[in-house]
């Protein structure tokens, strides 16, 4: 895309759209955040429970410095990050295919596994709805037009432990 | 940003730097391809059990974290300005604030990049901002380019002398009653 | 007769000035003389010496001149002090570090040549190699062994040649107060290395200095040789390694 992440508001929207579908299926989630690769925010869920601005930077650099880590001890590429702490734990992944990066907090409520899974079923579908996007896709749409097209299935009562 | 951070830790180190490169999208303010977003790291090494460790850490205030981090476990800061910024002295002195410490420890030196660019500031405007920012302290300002070797390596002996110096004549501190 | 300067107190004149007929005209050439009575020390003025002393002259009564000098095999250097400017063919790497004639001619702007001559290049890196050839390691004339001095700022040097152990009395000088004996004992270093940097300092404006008071001036000719303990330099401090590790 020519247009950084951040900037393009189809790409907002349709991050936006990821978010909230990723929500729907885990009560757990706290707070999730689309960055770019350079640490700016391209668009969270909900507001007001953490800075986004600065999620988005340390995220940013977490995953920059992950995946040196994993290069410099040649495991091939990293997959994912964990933070795991006393009361949570945040979990970053890739989009595959593009330079943004998944941040996902839950709370301790939410098992790893379960956590690691919606967050990657989260950024593949962001992945999927930006391979789908016409080129002069306009901004904005319908909110479940993204479950229309594949992505996440339909919201099931959550589970909680 | 765009000051030659990841070039100087290169020319320096003896070993592969260690960096955290990502995709810039904020070409307004620096017109390159990729930016810092963690630190560079490299290394020289002065015997089995001493090394110097050499970190370069963004200059976005959004990566400000990383400041703090670094602050409290270096020893001095080399801080690089790029000439061509639209005010270099006034971002030299907003650093210089968040470094307060190593600043006061004589712990910081400044080296002004792309000086073929843009001749202004002169390495004297710099030191004149200084000294009217601090009255009490000589910082070396010293034009670079971050490729040479030789500048370098003038660069970091320059800010171990400076600490080596400030410690010899530093006068011993008062003591204060609580 | 003592063989330091008699000038009394910080409140001082400038030293009588032997070659000034020969320095506002006609050729310096080989000719020596006595230097300022207050010293006892004959130091010739060729050489780089009287260029040093030339360019100071202009610095401390600025005027609207020019210094010429012509150095065998070199073409005529020419500077402007109050532009801060030289000019000259030679680059700095070819610097002659010990001429044998020097012609040094100081003379009017011609405003009409000054509005025809490109940009010159800035001064600082040939006063510092001026101020480091001069004086054959004594101090400059116009600087007194017993005053103290610090730097006004640091010089620029990425740009210049120079050594560690200038490096280190530099840095010395940006925290204190230094009468060149004892930035020499402090740095360990040749007393003429250490007044040669100083004479490049002051020719290069970026130090400052302080008298003492006159009851402070030792009555002895011999220099401090024992400064206090915390003015030695650390023995295989972190400087040393680096310097040693990178063959500096």
């Amino acid at each position: 895309m020519s247009v950084a992440p951040h900037l393009d508001p189809v790409v907002v929207e349709l991050g936006r759209v990821a978010l909230r579908d990723m929500r729907d299926v885990s009560t757990s989630l706290v707070y999730s955040s689309f960055l770019t690769d350079d640490g700016f925010e391209v668009v969270h869920e909900p507001d007001g429970r953490v800075d986004p601005n600065r999620f988005a930077s340390m995220a940013s650099s977490i995953q920059a410095l992950s995946e040196a880590v994993a290069r410099e001890v040649h495991i091939g590429t990293s997959e994912y990050v964990i933070i795991a702490a006393a009361q949570g734990h945040v979990i970053q992944l890739r989009v595959p295919g593009h330079p943004i990066v998944l941040g996902a907090l839950f709370d301790d409520d939410e098992t790893l596994g379960k956590a690691l899974s919606v967050s990657r079923r989260c950024a593949t579908a962001l992945a999927t709805a930006l391979a789908a996007r016409p080129a002069d896709a306009p901004a904005g749409g319908d909110a479940h037009d993204h479950a229309a097209t594949g992505g996440w299935p339909a919201p099931t009562a959550s589970v909680t432990a | 940003m765009g000051a030659g951070k990841s070039t100087a830790i290169q020319t320096l180190s003896e070993t592969a730097v260690v960096s955290t490169e990502a995709a810039n999208t904020d070409r307004a303010t620096a017109d390159k391809d990729t930016t810092t977003v963690a630190l560079d790291y490299g290394e020289i090494t002065l015997g089995p059990d001493e090394k110097v460790r050499l970190y370069g850490i963004p200059g976005q205030q959004r990566f400000d974290f990383m400041w703090s981090i670094l602050k409290d476990r270096a020893e001095g800061m080399v801080l690089l300005v790029n000439n061509d910024a639209a005010d270099p002295i006034g971002e030299m002195l907003a650093f210089l604030d968040e470094f307060r410490d190593l600043y006061d420890r004589g712990g910081v030196i400044v080296a002004a990049t792309r000086s073929d660019v843009s001749a202004t500031p002169t390495v004297a405007d710099y030191a004149a901002a200084l000294s009217e920012h601090r009255p009490d302290l000589v910082v070396p300002v010293f034009t670079v380019d971050p490729r040479k070797d030789d500048q370098m390596r003038t660069v970091l002996m320059t800010l171990v002398a400076n600490i080596e110096m400030r410690s010899m004549f530093a006068a011993p501190a008062a003591a204060v009653a609580e | 007769m003592h063989g330091h300067e008699t000038t009394t107190g910080p409140t001082r004149t400038s030293p009588p000035d032997p070659f000034g007929d020969v320095l506002t005209g006609g050729y310096a050439g080989s000719r020596t003389g006595t230097g300022p009575a207050t010293t006892g020390i004959t130091v010739p003025s060729f050489g780089w010496t009287g260029v040093a002393i030339a360019l100071h002259r202009l610095q401390q009564e600025p005027s609207a001149s020019i210094v010429t000098v012509r150095v065998p095999g070199h073409l005529p250097l020419v500077v402007d002090v109050e532009a801060n400017a030289y000019w000259w063919d030679t680059p700095l790497e070819l610097f002659p570090a010990d001429p044998a004639d020097v012609e040094v001619v100081t003379v009017a702007k011609d405003p009409a040549q000054e509005a025809s001559r490109q940009p010159g290049a800035d001064l600082d890196a040939l006063l510092w190699l001026i101020g480091n050839h001069s004086f054959l390691g004594e101090l400059a004339w116009w600087l007194q062994r017993h005053d103290r001095y610090r730097l006004v700022r640091w010089p620029n040097l990425t740009t210049l040649p120079h050594t560690p152990d200038q490096m280190r009395m530099t840095a010395m000088l940006g925290y204190a107060f230094l009468p060149v004996d004892e930035l020499a004992n402090a740095a360990e270093t040749d007393p003429a290395e250490a007044r040669r940097l100083v004479n490049a300092f002051s020719l290069m404006r970026l130090l400052r200095s302080e008298s003492p008071a006159p009851a402070d001036v030792a009555a002895t000719p011999e220099p401090v040789v024992d400064p206090a303990p915390h003015l030695r330099p650390q023995r295989g401090g972190l400087f040393r390694r680096l310097r040693d590790r990178l063959g500096l």
